[in-house]
């Protein structure tokens, strides 16, 4: 459903920001250099799990160039945390010390000098182990975790989650299968083309510190900064600048600190730019899950029931997104119960990325669907078709469905790939699955300023990570009567613009554009207000096209948008718009994905030939960035299906080490693994975004995975239950199953 | 001699880089990457580090006409040979038709990966002017986006073919 009387909305537009990628002209933190800049350079333990004996600075701070060095003592916290160990280094990879100096290559050199001798401690990288009694425990002095029952869990257990609705045990009475199968994922990493960056430069007369860095949120990083070193919001800016991709990974501290710390004891900027392997150990990753499924059916399809346990590997310091709700897929299921444990163990912090925990549970959910399918003699679109929520529904976590576009997902997916004209074809194969995506809203606020030439700008303090500033620049436009070219989107830093939340979650066209379109329709009208009383006419009667204000009436009664704003400057000042939110209703999202797939018998190999993408988007403010957001999100869930691992190996002494935080060893999906991708937008307006829209970005990547598994199902037989599907797994499993016969 | 004093003096060479058309003296240090060189001492910030190994493609540059990984080479080593970057590809008539056909099929998202691209093409296209899908494919293997999924980097790279056949 496109609407046809919208000028700028909805039009495949180039975006605003494209002119300076092309050129190079964009500027990201690695890029900015400022007067007496200093750069800073990390020291880092190889060993999973080491007790620091001695760090010896002394051969560093001799080399001329070197102006300051840091251990984690000298860091606020004065405890080990993600950032700097201070006694026990708790994954591999972690900062121990820093040093700062004139130039990178003498701060590299400077590092290599530092020496630190430590214990090497016995250590568990895998969440299965780490539950087991006599391993070795992350947190010896944490508080012990108990389940819903109450009673005591393992030591590595440093959080629990329990969810549910109806009476599972009454509801798998009532069925007639059940189905019991385990699924495991892998640890990856978001995979962003720019590492971390930050310079801190700190004002020793005011004590203000300024940071400018690659962040998904200005405004959240400032917030944890404030707590560690104890300061005022207005004593910190945080400057967010273009960002090389970020997909969750850019939403917490990582290496901020040291360089703050470095900068106040230099009083000069500091540098630190990550180089890739530093950025792959010691920031965040997707951290690995295994979920256990126990569901509930009827003869017929109908899902009765399901309980969940997710077990997901935190790293040391973060924590495993668990989806216990979004577990149940986007089925009506009356009978759910989950658990969700967080386990610690000597790797890094789990953290966000994309559709955080949901392409984890969905690819046990959707997996299962299709073992029951399979078990029933159904057809796999059919069981989705049966079991999928409808308006009104009970879905993720108790709330009433929305009107939406989900069913239409479905069969066009189904449609677009040729589901039901699929001939069965040697080693080929093609599986379904959904990507459910409830969205968050959270905290916005925007200004919409009218300049005195009838041109507009936006300024807020969202950092755009997926062509939000486009779509801002088209609702403004579009609300304006003006050309997308006339209006200018400004980040603005955290000392310039009021808080909002980070740009994460699928939230930002969602919420962001809901403020940037009121603050719009308040310049709006008081350009009408204005504007009729000059025409002699209704404010409501006047439209604003192509930059003329006009009356819809009387067609000769005109004016020129450029005059009026020109007028406005003496009539009350310029026009200028701005508001605020806190929350939305949540507007839940479903991309359905059909793949294709060749496996080659001899080596296991998997090639996905093609990849249809059906999504609910609500509307599309930007086709062409939508299918940006799809195309980009399905390789990315393929990567993750078929390739991405950080693979663990036991170290030198007791400790083990992260084998492959490098693009050679750790491969990310390139041009030549890519399938095509078919993207079908589907409309269904919600009644809360900004022209119907809902969050994009994110539920594509959540399907693809089991998609893929289904596929290959279909193909040769073999169900593929653990992450990533490997050439060797398959492989593996087809000997299996010819020699289970 | 101690290693602190053996850096204390750190030993530079001057060379001549030959950097979008531009003769540029410069001192660098033996071990400094063209890569660094590019960014630090001449201020081309278009070229990117993704990871300063080679394996992601987003410091790619031409040294004599074929893309390199300007993050593997020693800046000593090109002296005198001919380097174009991102910036050095538009012309006097405004932007190159890669750049052009990058913005309006949406090939662009994070834009770390867009220059380091966008001379993996023109490589390609100065060599192949009507590559195949797969050579196009084949000439950007070595140039990772997380964002786009390559879909629409392959179809501007076509298009940006079928317009440089058509001027």
């Amino acid at each position: 459903m496109r609407r046809q009387n919208l000028r700028v909305v909805g039009k495949p537009l180039p975006r605003v920001d494209a002119g300076d990628k092309v050129t190079g002209k964009s500027v990201f933190v690695a890029d900015v250099s400022l007067p007496g800049m200093l750069h800073a350079k990390l020291v880092r333990c190889p060993d999973s799990h080491a007790r620091i004996v001695r760090i010896d600075l002394s051969r560093a701070e001799k080399l001329p160039g070197v102006k300051a060095t840091i251990t984690g003592k000298d860091l606020p916290t004065r405890r080990d945390c993600s950032t700097m160990a201070v006694e026990v280094v708790r994954y591999a990879g972690q900062p121990v010390a820093a040093v700062a100096a004139d130039d990178p290559r003498i701060a590299e050199e400077a590092a290599r000098l530092v020496r630190v001798e430590y214990e090497v401690l016995p250590a568990v990288v895998d969440p299965m182990e780490a539950l087991k009694p006599g391993a070795p425990v992350v947190w010896p002095d944490g508080k012990r975790q108990k389940d819903h029952r109450g009673e005591l869990l393992p030591p590595n257990v440093t959080g629990y989650s329990h969810f549910v609705h109806g009476d599972v045990e009454r509801g798998f009475k009532e069925s007639d299968f059940i189905f019991e199968d385990t699924f495991v994922t892998q640890t990856v990493h978001q995979g962003y083309l720019e590492t971390h960056g930050y310079i801190a430069e700190a004002d020793r007369a005011t004590g203000k510190i300024t940071l400018w860095t690659s962040t998904q949120s200005q405004f959240n990083l400032r917030g944890a900064l404030l707590g560690m070193f104890r300061l005022a919001a207005s004593r910190l800016r945080v400057v967010g600048l273009s960002i090389g991709g970020g997909f969750g990974g850019k939403s917490e501290v990582t290496m901020e600190p040291v360089c703050i710390v470095l900068a106040q004891k230099t009083g000069r900027p500091v540098k630190l730019i990550l180089t890739r392997e530093e950025d792959m150990t010691a920031c965040t990753a997707r951290g690995k899950q295994v979920i256990e499924l126990k569901t509930g059916v009827k003869k017929d399809g109908r899902l009765v029931a399901r309980r969940a346990r997710i077990v997901g590997d935190g790293g040391a310091y973060g924590y495993a997104s668990l989806m216990t709700v979004l577990v149940h897929g986007p089925y009506r299921i009356p009978n759910q119960e989950s658990e969700g444990l967080n386990v610690a163990t000597h790797t890094v912090a789990a953290g966000a990325h994309r559709a955080p925990g949901a392409p984890q549970a969905l690819f046990a959910c959707e997996s299962q669907m299709d073992i029951i399918a399979g078990k029933l003699g159904m057809d796999a679109v059919e069981i989705r078709r049966k079991n999928l929520v409808n308006e009104g529904d009970f879905v993720a976590g108790a709330l009433k469905m929305p009107r939406n576009g989900w069913r239409k997902a479905l069969e066009e997916a189904a449609d677009k790939s040729g589901w039901a004209q699929r001939k069965r074809r040697r080693n080929r194969g093609m599986g379904i699955a959904c990507g459910p995506w409830d969205g968050a809203t959270n905290i916005s606020s925007a200004y919409v300023i009218l300049d005195s030439d009838g041109t507009a700008s936006v300024i807020s303090g969202a950092v755009d990570v997926s062509g939000t500033d486009t779509s801002f620049a088209q609702i403004t436009a579009e609300t304006l009567g003006i050309r997308m070219e006339d209006v200018t989107v400004s980040l603005g830093d955290t000392d310039s613009t009021p808080y909002v939340d980070g740009s994460w979650g699928s939230r930002v066209t969602y919420a962001m554009g809901t403020v940037v379109k009121r603050a719009a329709e308040q310049v709006r009208k008081q350009v009408l207000g204005l504007a009729a009383k000059q025409l002699g006419e209704k404010a409501e009667d006047l439209e604003i096209v192509e930059g003329t204000i006009k009356s819809r009436k009387r067609p000769g009664k005109k004016m020129q948008l450029r005059e009026l704003a020109q007028q406005a400057l003496w009539e009350g000042g310029p026009l200028t718009g701005q508001a605020s939110l806190s929350s939305l209703p949540s507007q839940p999202a479903l991309a359905v994905q059909v793949a294709e797939v060749e496996v080659d018998r001899e080596t296991g190999a998997v090639a996905v030939l093609k990849l249809t993408n059906a999504q609910d988007v609500g509307y599309a403010i930007n086709p062409m960035s939508v299918e940006g957001q799809m195309e980009g999100a399905a390789l990315t869930g393929m990567g993750y299906g078929l390739m991405e691992e950080y693979v663990y190996e036991e170290g030198p002494a007791a400790g083990w080490r992260l084998l492959n935080p490098s693009f050679l060893d750790y491969r990310l999906p390139t041009s030549l693994d890519m399938p095509e991708i078919e993207s079908v937008i589907v409309e269904e307006p919600t009644d809360t975004g900004p022209f119907g829209v809902k969050g994009v970005g994110e539920p594509p990547v959540i399907p693809t995975a089991a998609a893929i598994a289904n596929a290959i199902e279909d193909a040769v037989g073999v169900r593929i239950k653990e992450l990533p599907i490997t050439r060797e797994r398959v492989l593996r499993a087809m000997q299996d199953a010819e020699r289970d016969g | 001699m101690k290693m602190a004093e053996r850096l204390g003096a750190r030993a530079t060479s001057r060379i001549e880089l030959l950097v979008n058309g531009e003769r540029h003296q410069v001192e660098v240090e033996p071990r400094e990457t063209l890569l660094e060189v590019l960014r630090e001492r001449l201020l081309l910030t278009g070229t990117k580090d993704g990871c300063g190994t080679g394996d992601c493609g987003a410091c790619t540059v031409l040294l004599d006409g074929k893309a390199v990984t300007s993050c593997l080479i020693l800046a000593v080593s090109v002296a005198g040979r001919e380097i174009v970057t991102i910036e050095g590809i538009s012309g006097d008539g405004g932007l190159h038709p890669l750049q052009q056909a990058f913005i309006d099929h949406g090939a662009v998202q994070c834009g770390f990966c867009t220059p380091g691209m966008i001379l993996s093409a023109k490589a390609l296209l100065d060599e192949k002017p009507r590559p195949s899908e797969l050579e196009v494919r084949q000439g950007i293997a070595g140039n990772l986006c997380r964002c786009t999924g390559y879909t629409k980097i392959i179809e501007a790279i076509q298009a940006a073919a079928k317009a440089q056949r058509a001027r």
